[in-house]
């Protein structure tokens, strides 16, 4: 039994062992466990580890690790004479992970010396994977390190939020990945770089979202004033009208309404008439007014004026010049007009209706100055939604200080609010999803979610944003507690229009479309994949998605389904007549060979090619680690290259190119499964057309695993994967697990993928089975909790 | 809006001819500072270079510049080449594949980067983050991180290595890479202000007022979370504080003199340009901005994330820069990625001509600051740490030779030329990551 595992160790050098290699054996244990005769099958495993040990493993380590590992004085303290203590092994994953890495990998043992087979060295690794993985405890549900929200949960946390859909998260720094995914806690790291973003962010949403009406000063700046050929800068900054002319001031309020207008402005008066101002709203003359005032003694007038529109030019004129060079009293011979200030000052009145997410916010309004019921209550129910949980005791009155901060510089209660939404947006409590450490006895135990963490990890695993209203009410009652009330919320959930988050955020990364933004085929050959198309690859990808996960459609459709969806753009792609336009529909493509399902999608296929040609390593590569999760180690340095010269190209095909570069042993073993792998999917092109002939060869999509069993073209390949559901399964919860619960999935995790798996199957291998499970497990509703330090 | 560059750049020159004290320097700063600032700066590019077009055949000085350093002509003199250094704690010492992850965490740490895809990464404090926690609070800016990629969108970066590695060289601490700014507008926005952050006074500080207050409010919340939290979360904490610490810090001494900066004549960028050598252009003169304002005193760049695949459509180039590296000995491969390594010697040329027409009282920009250029891995197919492309620029009010090639014994570590750079800017540091004292040899 133990030894029917072994055909998938040694495909993966990565660290931290994922667990889809552990496929299927220790799934075994834990069918036949029952907690009766649970301690007696854990001494049946590890007696079978015992004996395997003194028979197969002991022989190879004294062969290949003890000629320098053994003892205390082992070359970087590591003693492999050490390794049939399985408690030992037990006790220090972390090292033995890394031994597991440095022998599949083939750093050790080091040139120089004796060289295990790949065989031998998956047999050992196995060994010791599965000595760690008899450890999974299906009550330990790991460490989860807290989650800062990053940018697509930020952006769909304001929307619902505060109501705003304007992608404010769109200049904070990018989220690294880890593990394949943007919401690894560990990964997530915060720099002083992001506080200002978010200070930024946090200025701008609140105050989008909480309009101040405020009356507020626009004085107009001369210097940006549009002056005419009469008129001019004097020397004390004022504006001197010399002659008739009309100057434009530019004006930028905040929101339309009622403003009065001021303007200060002083004459030298001469002839029989006082001189006039003129102002104009735009082109309007709205007001002309006797200026009394002289320049030792200006006038100061005002008006109202209506503004629509925010930004305008005011026109600022003189009316009625004069000029009388006889007259012989000097002071009377010319009249001129002399601007010194314009100020708009408003608005006494708004026209504009506040903006939902304002009066949704403000919901009520102190009856005075002094009042703090009303500015508590809204203050309470922006925390509970905020936070994502209702406020701890203080935690109002701190943010009252606020409120009453701004309130004593005598500013209104909305600025008031405003200024809190603001604090609210970079606190610690928002911007990460606390789950708390409490006061564990032991490091390392575990405890329950509470109803309202539980509800956070949900939202944000299927909607990558905060709970709704209903979410948070299913958290205050504790229904949500409950399996049949965790249930009933999932199901509701996954209908909302919001699932498609999961399909962009986690289907997407999984299948590594995401890339699709990086990606740039070479213009010249293909001229057709502008950016628009790109997008729509990806779109089609989640839609499917989304619709496998909405519909509860089983799980294998993913690479079974006999339809996609299609918009003009990709049907012209893919030779389908009859649907155009920017929407998606569905579309039976039974009759197209090679579509329906993730294998046959172009986004899949083009992140997988380089801009210039397919890449059948690259696709091969992609099968086995998306979607069977047995990623082939990474190429060594220093390698061959596949010869890409133009020469090269027009005198072989792609498979008589790789065909010399796999003549090298070194390459073979490696190359073998990948390439078979690949070129199955060779009648696509590299932006995923169907084709028969590359360049002037006819394609050949046949390859051999190296099981011996041959594949001929995507059909094939669509048979491989479905013969080996259970390890396609295998990888797709793992990846569930690890972008639901935000951290990396261990040996030590694989009885909870095994569980999952089980019951999945069981009932019946749908989407929404698979989604209840992982949300159901102890991964995902409990917490390891780690001891605070004391301080 | 589209902002033509030239406009822009125009605007640059003629609004900023006043000498940085006197427009910019926060007077606190101004009663301390007797003499021009030394500057540090750490432009980054990936993949390795074409050694054999890189290396100068002659050494010392009067050497001969050879394909990739032809860019650098017109400031011959004003830079030395280094050759023989190299970070041995970038190659594998048994921790596998992943050398370009390794090459860009290890550059300014030359500490071995932990493999691991997700969980507890960890490097090491990088020379760019300890000159900046050494004079960081004499300037608006501890330092500025500038960058032209953002990090990949999913999958692996490197052989089992987070994604976080090969995006980041400048590390805050062992465990917090410092996040970059790849948007020119974005730069321009936090060095100077918002263009459409206009008030009064008055107005200005209530702000700083309520945004102090805003501080205080998180930073206590931040102080309860971490009394209750354990493990991994209380350094998730910890950065949080640090970071908020940082930005109170700024505001409480620079953020009302930098309000007055109306910065007349110079317009912001309008975004990032297509164009690599515009976008890597237009955020150099941010960078050239920020020094010549005195606004920080630490820069670090990477011209493109290291692995990076990008496509060199502006020279015609339709490989992957990372295929590309992978030559193979291939000649066609090898001219290609020597097209490149020209392409990013270009751009780095305009900056560093750009820093050497900025006058200061005690010479140009470029002699008051130590720019280095260079990368992590020295031949892209081989994915060898030692022999180091290296270029060292500017610095010679700091005593940095220049006009010569320099060659160092084999595997010198380049850490040793950290710590003669943070001992020129009077940063007190006796060791970085595997440093074995100052660089023999340099002067």
């Amino acid at each position: 039994m133990l030894n029917g595992s072994a055909r998938k160790l040694g495909a993966n050098a990565m660290v931290g062992l994922p667990l889809s290699i552990l496929a299927g054996m220790v799934g075994i244990f834990s069918v036949l466990a029952s907690p009766v005769d649970q301690p007696s099958q854990d001494a049946q495993t590890r007696k079978g580890l015992e004996v395997e040990f003194k028979k197969s493993i002991k022989p190879l380590v004294d062969q290949f690790c003890l000629p320098c590992h053994n003892g205390p004085d082992s070359p970087k303290g590591v003693d492999l004479s050490q390794l049939s203590n399985i408690d030992g092994i037990i006790k220090d994953p972390a090292r033995y992970e890394k031994v597991i890495s440095i022998v599949r990998s083939q750093v050790m043992p080091p040139p120089s010396m004796d060289q295990p087979s790949k065989d031998q060295r998956e047999e050992i690794v196995g060994w010791i994977q599965r000595v760690l993985a008899s450890q999974c405890d299906l009550n330990n549900p790991g460490k989860v390190t807290i989650r800062r929200l990053n940018r697509a949960e930020y952006n769909n946390t304001i929307r619902d939020l505060v109501g705003l859909d304007y992608n404010p998260a769109k200049d904070f720094p990018s989220d690294d990945i880890g593990n394949g995914f943007d919401n690894i806690g560990d990964v997530l790291s915060i720099s002083p770089l992001h506080l200002e973003k978010y200070m930024a962010a946090a200025r701008e949403i609140s105050e989008r979202a909480i309009r101040v009406d405020e009356v507020k000063t626009y004085r107009a700046a001369f210097d940006t004033a549009k002056l005419g050929e009469n008129s001019r800068r004097g020397s004390d900054n004022e504006i001197v009208f010399f002659s008739n002319d009309i100057i434009k001031l530019p004006v930028d309020v905040e929101s339309d309404g009622q403003y009065m207008v001021k303007v200060v402005a002083g004459a030298d008066q001469a002839g029989p008439e006082i001189a006039k101002l003129i102002v104009l709203n735009g082109q309007h003359a709205i007001q002309i007014i006797e200026i009394n005032g002289t320049r030792a003694k200006p006038t100061e007038v005002k008006f109202p004026i209506e503004i629509k529109g925010r930004s305008f030019d005011l026109g600022v004129g003189f009316m009625n010049d004069f000029y009388d060079p006889k007259n012989p009293d000097p002071n009377k011979r010319d009249r001129n007009l002399f601007v010194y200030a314009v100020e708009v000052i408003g608005p006494t009145s708004s026209s504009e209706p506040l903006p939902k997410s304002h009066t949704e916010i403000i919901f009520t309004h102190p009856s005075s100055a002094t009042d703090l019921d009303a500015p508590r209550a809204v203050l309470t129910r922006l925390i509970s939604r905020a936070y994502r949980r209702p406020p701890d005791i203080g935690e109002v009155d701190r943010l009252l200080e606020i409120y009453k901060l701004v309130r004593s510089k005598g500013d209104s209660y909305e600025r008031a609010i405003q200024v809190c939404l603001q604090a609210v947006l970079v606190n610690p409590h928002f911007l990460f999803r606390v789950e708390l450490d409490n006061t564990p006895k032991n490091d390392g135990e575990a405890r329950p979610l509470d109803a309202y963490e539980l509800a956070s990890r949900l939202s944000y695993f299927l909607w990558s944003s905060m709970p709704d209203d209903k979410l948070f009410e299913a958290a205050r009652q504790g229904t949500i507690l409950t399996p049949e009330g965790l249930e009933a919320e999932v199901k509701r959930m996954l209908a909302n229009p919001k699932s498609l988050a999961l399909a962009e955020n986690f289907a997407l990364q999984w299948l590594q479309v995401q890339r699709i933004s990086e990606v740039s085929p070479d213009p010249t050959l293909f001229p057709r994949a502008d950016k628009e198309l790109l997008q729509s690859m990806a779109t089609e990808t989640s839609t499917f998605f989304n619709y496998i996960v909405r519909e509860n459609r089983p799980i294998m459709e993913l690479i079974t389904a006999d339809y996609t969806f299609l918009n003009g753009r990709l049907a012209a792609l893919y030779g389908v007549k009859n649907v155009s336009g920017d929407y998606f529909e569905k579309v039976q493509v039974s009759n197209l060979p090679g579509r329906g399902g993730l294998l046959g999608m172009a986004s899949i296929l083009t992140v997988t090619s380089n801009p210039n040609r397919t890449s059948p390593v690259k696709r091969g590569k992609w099968v086995m680690e998306a979607i069977l999760g047995t990623p082939p180690p990474p190429q060594p340095p220093n390698v061959g290259v596949l010869l890409d010269s133009k020469e090269a190209i027009t005198t072989k095909n792609i498979r008589e190119r790789m065909d010399l570069h796999r003549a090298d042993p070194a390459c073979f073993s490696c190359h073998k499964p990948l390439d078979a792998l690949g070129f199955s999917m060779e009648n696509f092109d590299a932006i995923g057309r169907w084709r028969t002939m590359d360049g002037t060869f006819p394609v050949d999509a046949s390859g051999e695993m190296p099981s011996g069993r041959k594949l001929d073209g995507v059909a094939d390949l669509e048979k491989l994967i479905v013969d080996r559901k259970d390890d396609f399964l295998q990888a797709l919860i793992e990846k569930m697990l690890t972008y639901a619960t935000g951290r990396a999935m261990t040996a030590a995790d694989q009885c909870h993928v095994d569980a999952i798996m089980e019951t999945v199957e069981k009932k019946g291998g749908t989407m929404q089975d698979l989604i209840l499970e992982v949300v159901k497990s102890d991964v995902f509703t409990k917490k390891g909790v780690s001891k605070v330090p004391v301080k | 809006m589209n902002i033509d560059r030239r406009t822009f750049l125009r605007g640059v020159g003629t609004a900023i001819a006043l000498p940085y004290l006197e427009i910019m320097a926060p007077r606190a700063a101004i009663a301390q500072a007797a003499k021009t600032p030394i500057r540090t700066a750490y432009l980054f590019v990936p993949n390795g270079m074409n050694m054999g077009a890189w290396t100068p055949a002659e050494t010392g000085a009067g050497f001969g510049l050879t394909e990739i350093l032809q860019p650098f002509e017109p400031i011959k003199g004003k830079f030395s080449v280094l050759t023989g250094l190299a970070q041995m704690k970038a190659f594998a010492n048994g921790d596998g594949p992943g050398d370009h992850a390794r090459s860009a965490a290890t550059w300014l740490t030359g500490v071995q980067a932990k493999k691991t895809a997700g969980s507890d990464i960890q490097a090491g404090i990088s020379a760019d983050q300890l000159a900046a926690r050494e004079f960081g609070d004499q300037t608006k800016f501890a330092s500025l991180e500038l960058g032209c990629e953002r990090g990949t969108l999913a999958g692996n970066c490197d052989s089992g290595y987070s994604c976080a590695y090969s995006s980041s060289i400048s590390w805050r601490s062992e465990n917090t890479p410092v996040a970059k700014d790849i948007n020119p507008r974005s730069v321009f926005e936090r060095l100077f202000g918002s263009v459409d952050a206009v008030g009064n006074a008055e107005s200005k500080a209530k702000r700083q007022a309520y945004d102090l207050s805003i501080l205080d409010f998180v930073t206590e919340d931040a102080a309860n979370l971490r009394n209750r939290l354990g493990g991994r979360d209380l350094q998730k904490m910890d950065e949080y504080f640090n970071a908020v610490r940082e930005i109170e810090e700024r505001l409480k001494k620079f953020e009302l003199e930098s309000k007055e900066l109306a910065l007349q004549g110079i317009e912001a960028p309008s975004g990032i340009p297509r164009d690599r050598g515009e976008h890597i252009r237009l955020m150099g003169d941010m960078m050239v901005l920020a020094l010549q304002s005195d606004l920080t005193r630490v820069c670090t760049f990477m011209l493109a994330n290291e692995g990076s695949n990008r496509p060199y459509r502006e020279i015609n180039l339709a490989d992957g820069h990372h295929d590309i590296s992978h030559h193979g000995k291939d000649p066609a491969k090898l001219q290609h990625k020597k097209e490149i390594d020209i392409y990013h010697a270009q751009q780095v040329a305009y900056i560093l001509q750009k820093m050497d027409s900025i006058q200061e009282e005690n010479g140009t920009l470029l002699d008051n600051t130590m720019l280095l250029f260079g990368g992590g891995i020295s031949d892209g197919d081989r994915h060898n740490h030692d022999n180091l492309p290296l270029l060292l620029a500017g610095g010679r009010s700091a005593g940095i030779p220049q006009g010569q090639h320099l060659v160092f014994p084999d595997r010198t570590p380049m850490t040793n030329l950290f710590l003669t750079m943070l001992d020129k800017i009077g940063a007190d540091v006796d060791k970085l990551g595997d440093s074995t004292g100052q660089l023999v040899g340099l002067f």
